[in-house]
C-alpha cells in the first residue's frame, strides 16, 4: 500500500514482520513469525558499525544494535516491553542486560547495557512520618532465607543516616524515618540519596525496569513536614530515589 | 485533481493535525496535494507528512523569522493587534492577529486550486467568505454542533451556506448540519478520520498498564479519571495509570493525583510522537471526556489491540465503541460507574483478549485508505 511507503519511509515493505521479538532468560534473541522463515539475522552497532551474526547475543557489547534480516531492517509488531519479563530477566546476578525493544518507525532495535546490582524500585511510601520503599533485587544473587537489611540514606556532602529493613528472596523493605533527615538542617535544601544495605553492601535504589524514563517530571510524591521542613522523596535524573529537604519560607 | 488543506498550525501534535497529515500523505499517491498552515513554529512538522505533500505557512513564528520587504513593518504592527476577521468565540482566536487575517485574506482570494479543506470553525469562515468562485470548498468540522458558542454559530450559520460542503465526524453531527444546510444546497457527508497503513504494534495484553491521552484540559475529564483510578488501585494496586498529554491544567491534575495519593500508580508522561508504540505497551485505553468529538486515540488503540473503557459522552466513542464486543461505555460523568468498567476489564483477562482481537477488526473500517475513498466520492461530487 502506497500510503506504508510515504510514512514509513524507512521500512521496507515485503519483508515478512516479526510477531514476536524478546530476549530471553539465557540472552537468546527469540524472534516469532507469521511463517517459517530461515534468513540469517545480523545485528549492527549503531555506534561503531561492529556486526554480529546469529540470535546468540551473550558478550555483546553495550550499545544499540540495529536487527536486520535479507539485508533489511527487522520490523516488529511486538511492542517490545513486558514489565513482568524485565523483572523475571533482572532476576539472577548479570552483568549486562540485553533487551529487544521497538523503534518509533517499527523497527527491531537490541539494547545492550553494563549493570551491576541495585534494587529496583516497585513502591515508594512516604507517610507516618516515615520514608518507606518496596523493590526487587535485579542483577544481584537472591538471599533465599529472610535477613535484615537497611535503608541507607546520604546526605550529599554530608553525613548518613539509616533505618530498619528486610531481604527476603529478591523483595526489599525498608524505612527510614523523616525527623532523622531533618534533625539539625540548617541549609535550606539538602538532598539525600537513598541505598538498600545488605550483607554490608550497599545497593542504589532506582526504578529502570519499567521503561519510563526522566522521572523526575513524571512522578510526583506526597511531601511530609518535620516542622518548617518539607521532606519530599524524588526520582533523580539517573530515575534512582534521593529525598529533598526543604526549609519553607515562612509565609505571613 | 489539486487539492489544498488549511490548517491552523501543522507543525503542532493533536488529532485533527495528525488526521489531515495523513489524509494529505494519502491522498498525495493520485492528486496533487499541498497543505498550508496558517502557523509556524517550528521548523519541520512533528508529526509525519508524506514526501509528495508540499507543506507551506502563512505566518512564521519562530524566533528571528522576519516578513519580507515591504510588509516586515507592517507585519510587526499588525502582529500586535487582535484579529477583525476571526469571532473572539473561535477557541483558537487567540492564535489570530490582524496580521494572519491580511494573509490569509490574501491567500485565499488568490488560491488556485480544486478543492480547498478547511478544518476549524474560523476558517471554515474565511473560506466562505473569501475563496475564489472557482475553488471548491469543503469544511470539517472537528467540533460538536452545540460546541459552539452563540456568536460564532450565528456566523456558522451565516457562511456555511456559501461553502460546497461541510464534513463531520459522528453521524450525530451530520444531522445536526443538514438541518441548518439542506435547503442552501451545501452538502453534508460523515467521513471520520482514517487511521494510516504501516507496520502497527500489537499489544500483548501482558502489562498491567491503562492508557490515557490527549490534551492536558477540563474537556478530556481528567481529574475523573484519577479519582476512579484511585478506586481501581484500592482492589488492583499493581496496576498503573500513563497519561500522555501536556496542558494547562497539568499542575491541578498532578496535585489532584498526589492528593488522591495515587503517587506509585500514575505517571504523567508529557507528550509523544509514538502514542501507537505506548499503546502497545498497555493493555487498557481510557477515555474521560466530556466530551469527544471523534476519539481519534480510540481507533488508535484498536489498531493496537487495546480495547477501550469510555464514557459514553457525546459524540464519538458510541459510534465507534460497541460496548461488551471491543470496549466497554459507561454512563457519561460518572467516577464510580468508570472505576467500575476499568476494574472488569482488568479482571476479564479472557474477554479482554477477545475484545483486543475484536477492537482489531473495528480499526479496519478506519484504515485511510477507505476514508480517503470516501474524500474522493465526495470531491467528484462536488468537482462535478
Amino acid at each position: 500500500m502506497a500510503s506504508r511507503e510515504t510514512r514509513y519511509e524507512t521500512v521496507p515493505t515485503g519483508v515478512g514482520r516479526a510477531v514476536t521479538s524478546r530476549v530471553d532468560d539465557d540472552d537468546t534473541l527469540r524472534i516469532e513469525w507469521p511463517e517459517p522463515d530461515d534468513g540469517k539475522i545480523l545485528l549492527r552497532n549503531t555506534e561503531t558499525g561492529e556486526e554480529h551474526e546469529g540470535i546468540d547475543l551473550s558478550g555483546l557489547a553495550a550499545g544499540t544494535w540495529t536487527v536486520s534480516k535479507h539485508g533489511a531492517p527487522l520490523v516488529t509488531d511486538d511492542p517490545g516491553f513486558s514489565l513482568d519479563g524485565l523483572v523475571a530477566y533482572a532476576g539472577r546476578a548479570r552483568d549486562r542486560e540485553i533487551r529487544a525493544v521497538r523503534s518509533p518507525e517499527g523497527i527491531l532495535h537490541v539494547l545492550v547495557r553494563e549493570v551491576g546490582p541495585y534494587v529496583e524500585v516497585a513502591r515508594v511510601c512516604p507517610e507516618d512520618g516515615m520514608v518507606g520503599v518496596e523493590g526487587m533485587l535485579a542483577y544481584g544473587e537472591p538471599r533465599p532465607a529472610a535477613r535484615s537489611a537497611w535503608l541507607v540514606a546520604v546526605a550529599r556532602k554530608g553525613p548518613e543516616t539509616a533505618g530498619g529493613g528486610t531481604v527476603r528472596g529478591r523483595r526489599f523493605t525498608g524505612k527510614v524515618p523523616i525527623a532523622q533527615l531533618t534533625e539539625g538542617q540548617t541549609k535550606r535544601r539538602v538532598f539525600w540519596d537513598l541505598f538498600a544495605e545488605i550483607d554490608g553492601v550497599r545497593l542504589p535504589l532506582a526504578a529502570r525496569l519499567d521503561d519510563v524514563t526522566e522521572k523526575k517530571s513524571r512522578v510526583r510524591f506526597p511531601a511530609q513536614y518535620v516542622g518548617q521542613v518539607r521532606v519530599r522523596p524524588y526520582f533523580t535524573d539517573a530515575d534512582s530515589l534521593a529525598v529533598a529537604c526543604t526549609i519553607e519560607e515562612k509565609t505571613s | 485533481m489539486k487539492i489544498s488543506f488549511l490548517i491552523l498550525n501543522a507543525y503542532g501534535m493533536g488529532g485533527t493535525i495528525r488526521a489531515t497529515l495523513d489524509l494529505a500523505t494519502e491522498l498525495s499517491v493520485r492528486h496533487n496535494v499541498e497543505v498550508i498552515s496558517v502557523f509556524q513554529h517550528a521548523d519541520r512538522p512533528f508529526l509525519p507528512l508524506g514526501p509528495k505533500v508540499r507543506l507551506r505557512s502563512l505566518v512564521d513564528l519562530r524566533p528571528g523569522a522576519k516578513v519580507r520587504w515591504p510588509y516586515t513593518k507592517r507585519a510587526e504592527r499588525l502582529s500586535q493587534e487582535p484579529s477583525a476577521l476571526v469571532h473572539p468565540e473561535e477557541r483558537a482566536y487567540a492564535s489570530f492577529t490582524a496580521w494572519s487575517d491580511e494573509v490569509l485574506r490574501r491567500e485565499l482570494s488568490r488560491l488556485r486550486t480544486d478543492v480547498l479543506v478547511t478544518t476549524r470553525a474560523g476558517l471554515n469562515i474565511l473560506a466562505a467568505r473569501f475563496a475564489r468562485r472557482r475553488v471548491v470548498t469543503i469544511a470539517q468540522e472537528h467540533l460538536h454542533f452545540e460546541a459552539h458558542k452563540p456568536g460564532i454559530f450565528e456566523e456558522i450559520r451565516q457562511w456555511y451556506p456559501k461553502l460546497d460542503a461541510v464534513v463531520t465526524l459522528t453521524e450525530a453531527d451530520e444531522q445536526d448540519y443538514r438541518g441548518m444546510l439542506d435547503r442552501f444546497g451545501t452538502g453534508v457527508f460523515t467521513i471520520g478520520n482514517g487511521l494510516a497503513g504501516g507496520p502497527r504494534p500489537v499489544s500483548r495484553q501482558e502489562n498491567r498498564i491503562v492508557l490515557a491521552a490527549g490534551r492536558l484540559v477540563p474537556v478530556k475529564g481528567y481529574d475523573r479519571l484519577l479519582k476512579a483510578f484511585a478506586q481501581v488501585v484500592e482492589v488492583r494496586p499493581d496496576w498503573k495509570l500513563r497519561i500522555y498529554g501536556e496542558g494547562r491544567v497539568s499542575d491541578k491534575l498532578v496535585k489532584l493525583a498526589t492528593k488522591l495519593r495515587l503517587h506509585n500508580n500514575v505517571m504523567f508522561m508529557g507528550s509523544t510522537g509514538d502514542i501507537e508504540g505506548e499503546l502497545a505497551k498497555a493493555s487498557i485505553h481510557a477515555v474521560s471526556s466530556r466530551f469527544e468529538g471523534f476519539g481519534m486515540t480510540i481507533i488508535e488503540a484498536f489498531a493496537c489491540g487495546v480495547p477501550v473503557v469510555s464514557f459514553d459522552c457525546p459524540r464519538g466513542p458510541r459510534e465507534i465503541i460497541t460496548s461488551g464486543h471491543d470496549g466497554l461505555l459507561v454512563p457519561p460523568d460518572d467516577v464510580d460507574a468508570l472505576a467500575a468498567g476499568l476494574l472488569k476489564m482488568i479482571d476479564d483477562e479472557d474477554g479482554r483478549r477477545r475484545m483486543a482481537a475484536n477492537a482489531r477488526e473495528t480499526a479496519r473500517e478506519y484504515a485511510i485508505s477507505t476514508i480517503a475513498d470516501r474524500w474522493e466520492d465526495a470531491f467528484t461530487e462536488l468537482v462535478g
